[in-house]
């Protein structure tokens, strides 16, 4: 298991959200992604369990492709992953921040 | 330990014994009080047959026999596994001896589980863990969910690895002193036999304190706390 | 955008299948992932926690009716109990026996013990069911579903066993030793483990229903699953030692009758079905009107 932590400068802070919620499931080739409201100055922060070791570029490449497209603020996200692949990963963030944001595209 | 010798050192006056396969009924008297005997011997697996035997036990000291406290003495090598026992459903049968075994300690029957074999994972909560509050094992017994090598084989994680790990983490080991530190056994007998028994009864309680124990004794750590943070949520 | 046309119960998630059974709007979750519950235990194995550790909990209402409510997530672990895992079930049932809702329902979808925590899961599995048998000593019925991937195996199998009422569907697989433990230790003669449609006719929902281990079967669709649940709510339950003296002789007489049989064929024609063959290929509505044309349950 590798533990990783990111944090980001954030966009604008949104507060028509819920205050957290949870999408995928801790299975093979998928992730669990918790995302909470915090107040973090307007930064978000990812805190990161996963079972591939040595990926922390592709982490620091898929959450900053994530943070360019929502431009989200003050949200921690957890996330425990069992080595999905990057495109699995950022299709949890996108559905959970999704879910999180009331389903607003 | 063998049966034989265990009852001799748990009724030096004596006891009275019916053996019918792997299954023994019987009675004894335990500090000036007659008790029931129910139990398996050598290393027993526990299937539909044995399970009818024992739940209809149980029955009938409930139905004759009220207040009579119970002795169970444990011996098996887990659920018998078999393509008849799946068949005709043996999840209820379990279901069933676990339930004559709870309806008995909840109407006035004080209800000990004494492990002296084997108590192997299906046959363990069939037969020997679903008295919950009192099971006791003599030193030297086996409980076990699986052994190291099986584990081993179903997690992927190297046997020496995992040998390693058991050295000092009880939650996946088997054997007694590792099932002591997660509350699964209240005590663990060396000595005096028959004292040891008749102080488990004179102690007696229906609460099951397993989480606490599991908690005071370092194996469990989370269960009790988590158990009580959901109860006054 | 909504679907009118029916989702898989099979396979659904555990928050799904909540979602598909309570009334909208009304579950209450307890001790949700926000606070991160977690097994301790998996790091060692190099394996991921899940927030939860396999389980939702919580409280909802069904037709306007309290109960208390638990899924396990049979994708994280084979929804295998843990000690948080069990932990988490053995607190609902406590405070169950406190909050006195209408029923505790349960959606069970697991494999058995969790065997990186074997102990603290065996044990687990004895606290939840004494907290079962407390419910039910009280008269608050304890409701089983099954219809998930994992079915109900090993101590799962056992639990499922103790509960008042079992729905399930065919997809349901309820058994102690899974096809593969049993081939592994016995051979392959014992039990085919390959053989898928030997498996699902050994341990699959139909055998269950008919054998009176599972008192409705159900169509793999949540909306069947929901209906069930809310008959199974209407109807009373006693622990009392009539009906175990009863189970007693019926499970006797299952043994006496079956017990020298070893296919699931033999069983059915035995119970009165003239074409048992034909039972794997039946919907359960075709099942149930055989049953009530003559074949015995």
């Amino acid at each position: 298991m590798e533990h990783l932590e990111y944090k980001f400068d954030g966009g604008n802070t949104q507060t028509d959200m819920l205050k957290s919620t949870v999408q995928g499931v801790v299975s093979s080739g998928n992730l669990e992604v918790l995302i909470e409201r915090k107040k973090l100055n307007g930064k978000c922060r990812f805190i990161i369990d996963t079972a591939a070791e040595g990926f922390a570029k592709t982490w620091q490449a898929v959450l900053s492709r994530f943070m360019e497209n929502h431009q989200p603020a003050d949200l921690q996200f957890s996330i425990n992953d069992y080595a999905a692949s990057p495109d699995i990963v950022s299709l949890r963030l996108d559905q959970a921040y999704e879910a999180l944001s009331g389903g607003k595209k | 330990m063998i049966l034989k010798e265990l009852l001799g050192k748990l009724f030096p006056a004596g006891y009275e014994l019916k053996t019918d396969g792997s299954i023994v009924t019987g009675t004894a008297v335990c500090s000036g009080e007659k008790i029931a005997l129910i139990g398996t011997t050598d290393h027993s697996l526990i299937g539909i047959e044995e399970i009818m035997k024992l739940s209809k036990s149980f029955l009938e000291i409930i139905k004759n026999n009220p207040q009579m406290p119970i002795l169970m003495l444990v011996d098996n090598d887990g659920q018998r596994m078999a393509l008849r026992e799946e068949l005709l459903g043996l999840p209820q049968y379990i279901g069933h001896l676990a339930s004559v075994q709870d309806f008995a300690r909840r109407n006035g029957h004080k209800v000990i589980s004494l492990i002296y074999g084997n108590a192997i994972a299906g046959g363990f909560i069939a037969f020997g863990m679903e008295v919950q509050t009192r099971i006791y094992a003599v030193e030297g017994a086996n409980p076990s969910v699986m052994n190291l090598p099986a584990i081993s084989r179903v997690t992927k994680l190297p046997l020496e690895k995992l040998e390693e790990l058991s050295k000092t983490i009880p939650v996946f080991t088997p054997g007694c002193s590792n099932f002591y530190k997660m509350g699964g056994l209240i005590e663990i007998w060396k000595d005096d036999l028959a004292k040891c028994l008749s102080s488990a009864f004179a102690d007696y309680s229906n609460n099951d304190s397993r989480a606490e124990l599991g908690f005071e004794r370092g194996g469990r750590t989370e269960t009790s706390k988590t158990i009580n943070a959901i109860i006054n949520a | 955008m909504k679907f009118k046309i029916s989702q898989s119960y099979l396979e659904a998630t555990a928050r799904q299948r909540i979602g598909f059974i309570v009334d909208k709007g009304s579950f209450k979750e307890i001790a949700p992932p926000s606070e991160k519950p977690a097994s301790p235990h998996l790091d060692m194995f190099n394996i991921p926690k899940s927030f939860g550790d396999g389980v939702i909990i919580g409280e909802a209402e069904i037709n306007g009716r309290p109960v208390s409510i638990l899924a396990q997530e049979g994708k994280f672990m084979g929804g295998a109990f843990g000690e948080v895992h069990s932990a988490r079930i053995t607190g609902l049932l406590r405070r169950s026996l406190n909050t006195k809702p209408d029923a505790v329902v349960c959606l069970w979808d697991s494999g058995g013990v969790r065997l990186q925590e074997a102990n603290a899961g065996e044990i687990g599995v004895t606290e939840i069911m004494g907290a079962i048998f407390d419910l039910k000593a009280t008269g608050i019925p304890v409701i089983a579903a099954v219809g998930g991937s994992c079915g109900c195996f090993g101590g799962a199998g056992i639990i499922t066993g103790c509960c008042d009422y079992v729905i399930a569907s065919e997809e349901a697989r309820i058994g102690i030793s899974g096809p593969e433990v049993i081939e592994t230790t016995m051979g392959v003669d014992a039990f085919d483990s390959r053989d898928r449609a030997l498996v699902w006719r050994t341990t699959g929902g139909k055998n269950r229903y008919l054998f009176g281990f599972v008192k409705e079967l159900v169509e793999n669709c949540p909306e069947e699953f929901r209906s069930a649940i809310c008959s199974a709510m209407a109807k009373s339950f006693k622990y009392s030692l009539k009906n175990l003296e009863a189970m007693q002789e019926h499970l006797q007489e299952r043994a006496d009758k079956f017990g020298s049989m070893d296919n699931t064929f033999d069983i059915w024609k035995e119970m009165g079905f003239n074409s048992p063959e034909a039972i794997p290929e039946m919907t359960v509505a075709e099942l149930k009107s055989t049953v009530q044309a003559g074949g015995e349950k």
